[in-house]
């Protein structure tokens, strides 16, 4: 970890005096235990607030998007940023839907062991303060009034992190190589895999319970690199799609909206998850269509960049046995 | 804080039980229990369900008088019936149990829906029939920081009772009239405190406090934030993603939409939570928008918060219950927020 940490920093302080970027997000130390923030870097003396550990759990490429607006054409030096697998996918999808300029930026991408879901281990002590954290290569130990706790890492991953099959990034200018610390067994996630088989009623089900906690706070909407419109359908006036209540009927409109506009594009790095205040598990519905477009169109986003989003092209070999003749 | 004026007791802690289920015969009860392993306020029907030991509740208790969706009214284009009336309050409601931070939000609240001219009748309905008992702090948590803005584990504005745990019982302090009907249906099992457990009380709050550290000062923040223009906003609002976690989970936040829900010949009209950090909030129908990147939103809420409030009210509007440090999906810290702002130029 401190290695890596210490690449980021050289490569980063070399790419300011080169003069290659003029901007470079990463991460900084938290002021909460366990966690990292986001942090935008724009001269070399300030690089030594970055940081590289198992906290580091927001997808950086969401900045992207609105920090292109601001800058078409008037500037020759590029973004910087740090990428781990998921958020190197991202970066394709947005490449790949014109929202950012490849040439526009530098990525450091860093090869990922999975990121710790602190709430996890926040919850084991109940409140009780932590005075000091630190990570070894397999396990968080955390320090409290009345002595050291250690937490095995790969028990307190994310979700999403669990059965990634994309811990290296699929889209960088250098890379960094880390040692994973346990082995994973990328594939179907068994949650999700479960959520599917269970009837129509059943997921209905679990879909009202899930949304009924919503709160609207868009946290969800734009902690996504995906969602980057710049009116969303949730709070457009004309035309209106959904009312602006917490009722019934417009979170589960607002939800089954959002979650269909991630079709072929999500690429399951749960932020949307991580970002809720309200717990709703989010990628359980978001998880069930990334299974499908790749199983019904061999597509994973943010794995290339020339490959065509699915829903942006065709093929003779699509499978249309949805679609129904007149009657 | 002094005793003078205001009517102390004891409750043993075995007697608990017997003061809600007296309770309950004239008051709607809710308090704070454990559901899916998150601290809320809900309903309660005895005194088992509360739990003691919650640091603060995830939601604050501002939807209890202003509830995140309200029909104003309602409305019928053919008949051209409208309908004001909203259902009422059909029993007194007591909110047991607050922390000390959120039962003085409510009193800043009152001073947005209550006090002003004229007063929301909304929000009136609600408040004149909840009374509020709340529970002093002994374990603040880490994102605690009511000390730095003039609020504390042991405050009493804004509540008509507090409750204070000591060893084996409860000292219990009515501040208002209100106050005294609710401790009223105790008068034969509560018993007046002894010296002994006075000053427990007094060494419990002083060692609440000292566990806070005060993390900026409001008069030195509202001067420096006054510089509308300091390049520095520039710099502390970049990772801020623009949702609402901040000042939705705000027990103090009360900004509002109103829209017309219409399926003709039926609507209604409908005010909803609205959120000073959403894009939209300030958008004009011309297009123009007055506050047009998130540096504008983030010095709008601080501002707000801890100098035009201060200015319009008196108080800052902030009780430092931690929530908006809790939660931020990147970690804003209001705090360092503050420490930055003040130390930078």
């Amino acid at each position: 970890m401190k290695q890596a940490e210490h690449e980021i920093m050289s490569n980063v302080e070399r790419l300011f005096a080169d003069k290659k970027i003029d901007l470079f997000i990463g991460y900084e130390k938290g002021t909460l235990p366990l966690r990292t923030s986001p942090c935008f870097i724009d001269d070399r003396n300030t690089v030594r607030r970055l940081v590289w550990n198992s906290c580091c759990s927001n997808n950086l490429a969401v900045y992207l998007p609105r920090l292109m607006l601001h800058r078409k054409g008037k500037n020759s030096k590029r973004i910087g940023i740090l990428c781990k697998g998921c958020d190197s996918r991202s970066v394709v999808e947005l490449i790949k839907e014109k929202q950012v300029d490849r040439d526009c930026l530098y990525i450091i991408g860093i090869s990922c062991s999975g990121i710790i879901d602190s709430s996890k281990i926040l919850s084991e002590l109940d409140g009780e303060g932590i005075l000091s954290y630190d990570e070894t290569s397999d396990s968080i130990v955390v320090e409290l009034a009345e002595g050291e706790r250690s937490f095995p890492k790969h028990e307190y991953l994310y979700e999403s992190c669990c059965n990634c099959a994309y811990a290296t990034p699929t889209v960088y200018d250098i890379l960094i190589r880390t040692v994973q610390f346990a082995p994973k067994v990328a594939g179907p996630d068994p949650n999700i895999t479960a959520f599917a088989h269970k009837t129509r009623e059943e997921r209905w089900r679990i879909f009202e319970e899930e949304t009924s906690k919503c709160i609207r706070c868009y946290a969800c909407r734009n902690a996504c690199p995906n969602c980057y419109c710049k009116e969303c359908f949730a709070e457009q006036t004309k035309p209106r799609w959904i009312g602006v209540t917490n009722d019934r009927s417009d979170l589960l409109f607002y939800h089954t909206m959002r979650i269909f506009h991630q079709a072929g594009r999500c690429v399951d790095c749960g932020a949307c998850v991580r970002a809720c205040p309200m717990n709703i598990n989010l990628r359980l519905f978001t998880r069930v269509l990334v299974d499908e477009v790749k199983e019904r169109f061999g597509y994973e986003p943010g794995v290339s960049i020339k490959e065509p989003p699915p829903l942006a092209t065709f093929s003779l070999n699509d499978k249309q046995e949805f679609m129904t003749e007149p009657d | 804080m002094s005793n003078k004026g205001k009517k102390v007791a004891v409750l043993n802690r075995q007697d608990l039980t017997a003061f809600f289920t007296s309770l309950s015969k004239r008051f709607r009860i809710f308090g704070p229990s454990r559901i899916h392993r998150v601290d809320s306020l809900v309903e309660i029907a005895s005194a088992d369900a509360i739990n003691f030991n919650y640091r603060n509740m995830k939601m604050s208790p501002k939807a209890f008088f202003f509830p995140q969706t309200q029909t104003l009214f309602s409305f019928d284009n053919e008949s051209k019936d409208v309908n004001t009336s909203e259902p009422c309050q059909d029993r007194q409601r007591i909110l047991f149990g607050l922390r000390p931070c959120d039962a003085q939000s409510i009193w800043l609240l009152d001073k947005v829906f209550v006090e002003n001219t004229p007063s929301d009748p909304y929000y009136m309905k609600l408040r004149t029939s909840t009374r509020i008992v709340s529970l002093a702090c002994t374990h603040p948590s880490p994102t605690c920081f009511c000390t730095s803005v003039n609020c504390g584990p042991d405050s009493e504005i804004g509540a008509d009772v507090i409750f204070y745990e000591l060893n084996g019982c409860y000292l219990i302090k009515t501040l208002t009239p209100e106050g005294e009907d609710v401790v009223a249906v105790a008068n034969d099992i509560v018993k007046p405190p002894t010296e002994k457990e006075l000053s427990e009380k007094e060494d419990i709050m002083r060692k609440a406090r000292e566990k806070m550290k005060r993390v900026f000062d409001l008069e030195c923040a509202q001067k420096t934030l006054d510089n509308f223009d300091a390049p520095r906003w520039a710099r502390l609002y970049q990772k801020c993603l623009g949702c609402g976690v901040c000042t939705y989970l705000c027990p103090t936040c009360h900004c509002f939409d109103i829209t017309d829900e219409v399926v003709q010949p039926r609507g209604r009209r409908v005010r909803t939570w609205d959120s000073c950090m959403y894009q939209l909030f300030t958008l004009h129908a011309s297009g123009h928008n007055p506050r047009p990147t998130q540096k504008e939103r983030m010095r709008q809420r601080i501002m707000h918060k801890f100098s035009y409030a201060r200015k319009y009210y008196g108080h800052a509007f902030c009780v430092g219950c931690g929530r908006c440090i809790t939660y931020c999906p990147v970690n804003v810290d209001i705090r360092q927020f503050m420490k930055k702002f003040m130390e930078e130029k």
